[in-house]
């Protein structure tokens, strides 16, 4: 695994640190949170976690899904085409795009160490959404990373749609193919490419 | 001097035989050759070393022929340093001679008993005037090659994005003679006022400066360049250098309730004498015309001093809005919004719309509120037309309500224009808006853009040059200058302005750093681009290495072609990656494929790389024409004239 891989993992799943400073928007504690929740998981399961990939989804399940607005992410990948699709299809994209997400970056979550994230104070208005979330994390070689996490919420109540590593945009990354893809081959196409991807990925102990 | 071990810079701590500089705020890693020439000058503080005994020295034989290298490592350190080439602290440049370490040095062990950081000496004269320590940098993801981009380059918008604050070290024409009719504008400082007040005195400073630069004959540093030296340094001498500038003009604001009293000097940097100071005092309601006061003063100031000559017409500007709160919450929205990130946009946006309650009938709002709607989605995941007819909207009711607003309207119309590839009606509304703001770097930037994409590369080139000539510390300008001096092949000068952009603080900008380093066929620094960006997506890497095997070695071209084929097949690579990738590899059918499936997608479609070296036989092939009419070039230069480089008979078109 790569060092960026680990970037999206940590921006995603890990650990935090929280500066004092940090503390007046709810999201950052969600943020701070969540990481310190899943460190402590990983530490007790790990042997566990490493042998067996349902382990890891259900991790998933249980501690991301619920801080991800997977409809409004999907929504913001899908842009004009999340309009013009029909009910189902917006469903059925939702539930493909969730399971390659985690059928890719599952296993990415052992690799998580709690101090390599700092999140940072917040600068933006912790009354109206979506709101950002800063965070620094080191990478291995000692380069730090801007990761960023947009939230949309209200009160003590905030979900991440979107990631951002120095300025590369999960959304706007996954927009750009999928738009090009459905053009040519339709949104169908893309769903099913996605339902491929993620049935495709083998256990982590085979990889 | 036994350096090996470690020694002390300043706040510094070196530690050659690991790589690592480390100061307040962490350890950065610099390559060995870097620390070589670090170490070399640390032997000898404060004296010349020369460059020929530098490469000598440490490149041995291979140095005979260039000294980029040393170049580089210089600036390398400067960043790990937090050093300026202007304003040097630590490394100062002499020119034509070598470099000269101006920090004492000291054996780390005999450091360790030190209490506390250690600010450096100034061991020789020259940094007498030096500003304060830089705080050590922060060692940043910010270079391309620690994340990914495209081959085929972003969009034209993408400039929006690296529209940011400059933040980094100045690089000046120092060498050519600054002319008298320059003057820089600094932020007002706001006495007494708390840092959220702030606004106010960088409002002030912003409205002279704009009434400033419309005026024939004066040469007015932007504002991004004039903010951020104001950030680095007090000493007034050294922003007119940095800046190139034979004035200044600097004030302070003191609010007491509707009173307000606003004090300016303004300074013949090059000279160091004041040329006039006085104080302006008020209530809130007069600040319109203590503007307009203040911006005549200075220039009937200048008429003397300066020898082209200034017109005698007076400044004269209407009151945008009667209601000062209205007034105060743009001054504040616009703060915001120069911040260029998706909290302070959002923050803009909301600041313009109280503006607007609170007088429906301020038409400047109502622009600056559709501006922020159309930078928001190249800073957030909002989706670009959604912004977009919301601007289009604001305008519209903004025209409503103000009829004077439809030149200060034009910037947004031809921003979403060139973003939809509506060729023509940007190029009238960039024009209009050039007539209005001939002066605004930003716009410049865009318009060097948008010439580059409908194939104009010679008058891009033009436009990033002026953009340069009047905001010379601006990363974004120095990057644009870079793209733009590539498109027309002078890559020793998209290498050098990319390096400035780098030196100020340029953010992430892979795209160009790509097709740069290909050029060069340095595709060990291209691999770790692709295969970052890939895998930080989950995106597959099988492709990238059989690709730059392929590019390096043309008999590896075989396989480099099948393992694209594999990835187009499976998706496994991103759309805007294919064409370029195509391109690059001579499989010009493929690219058009390619090319005429990514005009689905024009925020990833950089119509600027259709007319580069690398699309040559692209442009040659009979189906380029189905890419450009596809592009809606065709139209475009029906209107406004073709290019000398392309011919065409009735479906057929081609360029050189």
């Amino acid at each position: 695994m790569t060092d960026y891989a680990r970037i999206l993992l940590l921006a995603t799943l890990a650990a935090a640190a929280p500066d004092a400073l940090a503390q007046t928007f709810a999201g950052n504690d969600i943020v701070a949170g969540t990481a310190d929740e899943l460190a402590t998981t990983i530490a007790t399961r790990r042997a566990e976690l490493e042998n067996d990939h349902n382990a890891i989804a259900m991790l998933v399940d249980q501690l991301i899904l619920p801080r991800f607005d997977m409809r409004r992410g999907s929504r913001a990948i899908l842009a004009e085409h999340w309009d013009s699709a029909s009910p189902a299809d917006r469903d059925r994209f939702v539930t493909a795009f969730y399971d390659y997400l985690v059928a890719t970056y599952g296993d990415l979550l052992l690799h998580f160490k709690p101090e390599t994230l700092r999140v940072q104070p917040f600068d933006g208005d912790p009354v109206h959404s979506p709101a950002r979330v800063h965070t620094i994390i080191t990478l291995n070689d000692g380069t730090e990373v801007d990761v960023d996490f947009v939230m949309v919420g209200h009160d003590r109540d905030w979900l991440v749609v979107d990631i951002e590593a120095e300025g590369v945009s999960y959304v706007r990354t996954y927009r750009s193919q999928f738009r090009v893809d459905i053009a040519t081959d339709g949104l169908g196409s893309v769903i099913e490419w996605l339902e491929r991807k993620a049935a495709s990925v083998p256990p982590p102990s085979t990889r | 001097m036994e350096l090996k071990q470690g020694f002390k810079l300043g706040c510094f701590e070196v530690r050659p035989l690991t790589g690592e500089v480390s100061g307040a705020d962490g350890v950065a890693h610099v390559e060995p050759k870097v620390m070589e020439v670090l170490a070399a000058l640390a032997q000898r503080p404060g004296e010349v070393v020369e460059r020929e005994e530098l490469l000598k020295l440490i490149w041995g034989a291979r140095a005979a022929v260039a000294d980029e290298p040393l170049t580089r490592c210089i600036a390398e350190l400067r960043r790990a340093l937090g050093d300026s080439r202007q304003t040097p602290v630590y490394i100062q440049t002499i020119p034509k001679r070598g470099y000269r370490l101006l920090c004492p040095v000291t054996m780390l062990a005999a450091c360790a008993a030190a209490p506390g950081p250690t600010e450096p000496t100034a061991a020789v004269p020259a940094a007498a005037s030096a500003p304060q320590i830089p705080p050590p940098a922060r060692r940043r993801a910010t270079h391309p090659a620690v994340l990914g981009g495209g081959l085929a380059a972003a969009i034209i918008l993408t400039g929006i994005a690296l529209w940011g604050m400059d933040r980094g070290a100045a690089v000046s024409n120092s060498a050519e003679p600054i002319a008298r009719n320059t003057i820089a504008v600094l932020p007002f400082t706001d006495v007494g006022g708390s840092p959220d007040s702030a606004y106010f005195g960088e409002g002030l400073a912003d409205e002279i400066l704009n009434r400033l630069s419309a005026v024939e004959g004066l040469r007015v540093v932007a504002r991004t360049s004039s903010f951020a030296v104001r950030a680095a340094t007090d000493d007034v001498r050294s922003i007119g250098q940095r800046l190139a500038v034979a004035h200044v003009l600097e004030g302070t604001v003191r609010r007491d309730g509707e009173r307000v009293r606003i004090d300016v000097q303004l300074v013949d940097a090059a000279r160091g004498y004041r040329v006039w100071n006085a104080p302006y005092e008020g209530v809130l309601g007069d600040i319109f015309a203590l503007q307009d006061e203040i911006a005549n003063t200075i220039v009937a100031k200048l008429r003397d001093t300066v020898p082209t000559e200034l017109p005698a017409t007076p400044i004269a500007t209407s009151a945008p809005t009667t209601n000062l709160d209205a007034y105060q919450l743009l001054l504040r929205g616009r703060q915001q919004l120069n911040r260029r990130d998706e909290n302070s946009l959002r923050r803009s946006i909301l600041l313009f719309q109280q503006a607007i309650e609170l007088d429906p009938h301020f038409g400047q709002a109502y622009v600056e509120l559709a501006k922020a709607y159309v930078l928001l989605p190249t800073y957030s995941a909002e989706i670009q037309d959604e912004m977009f007819d919301q601007a289009l909207a604001t305008l519209a009711a903004g025209v409503e309500q103000d009829a004077s607003l439809d030149d200060s309207m034009q910037v947004v119309l031809a921003l979403v224009a060139s973003a939809r590839w509506d060729w023509i009606a940007a190029e009238v509304a960039f024009r209009r808006a050039l007539e209005h703001e001939p002066s605004d770097s930003d716009l410049l930037v865009w318009y060097s853009q948008f010439l580059a994409a409908v194939g104009r590369p010679e008058a891009a080139l033009e436009q990033a040059r002026r953009a340069r000539e009047i905001d010379l510390l601006s990363p974004v300008v120095n990057h644009r200058l870079s793209v733009a001096s590539m498109w027309i092949d002078a890559d020793d000068d998209a290498a050098r302005y990319a390096q400035v952009a780098d030196e100020l603080g340029m953010g992430p900008a892979p795209d160009a750093y790509i097709v740069l380093r290909l050029r060069q066929r340095d595709y060990a620094a291209v691999r770790p681009l692709l295969i970052g960006v890939q895998t930080m997506f989950a995106r597959p890497t099988a492709w990238v290495d059989p690709l730059l095997d392929a590019l390096s070695d043309p008999s590896r071209r075989p396989q480099g072609v099948e393992a694209l084929a594999r990835a187009e097949q499976a998706r496994d690579i991103p759309p805007k990656y294919l064409f370029g990738s195509w391109l690059y590899l001579g499989e010009t059918r493929r690219a058009i494929d390619a090319g005429l499936r990514l005009v689905n997608d024009r925020p990833s479609f950089n119509v600027e790389f259709v007319f580069a070296r690398e699309a040559r036989e692209l442009r040659r092939d009979p189906r380029f024409g189905e890419l450009v009419r596809a592009i809606g070039l065709s139209r475009y230069w029906d209107r406004f004239g073709w290019p000398e480089r392309c011919r065409h008979s009735g479906d057929t078109i081609s360029c050189d």
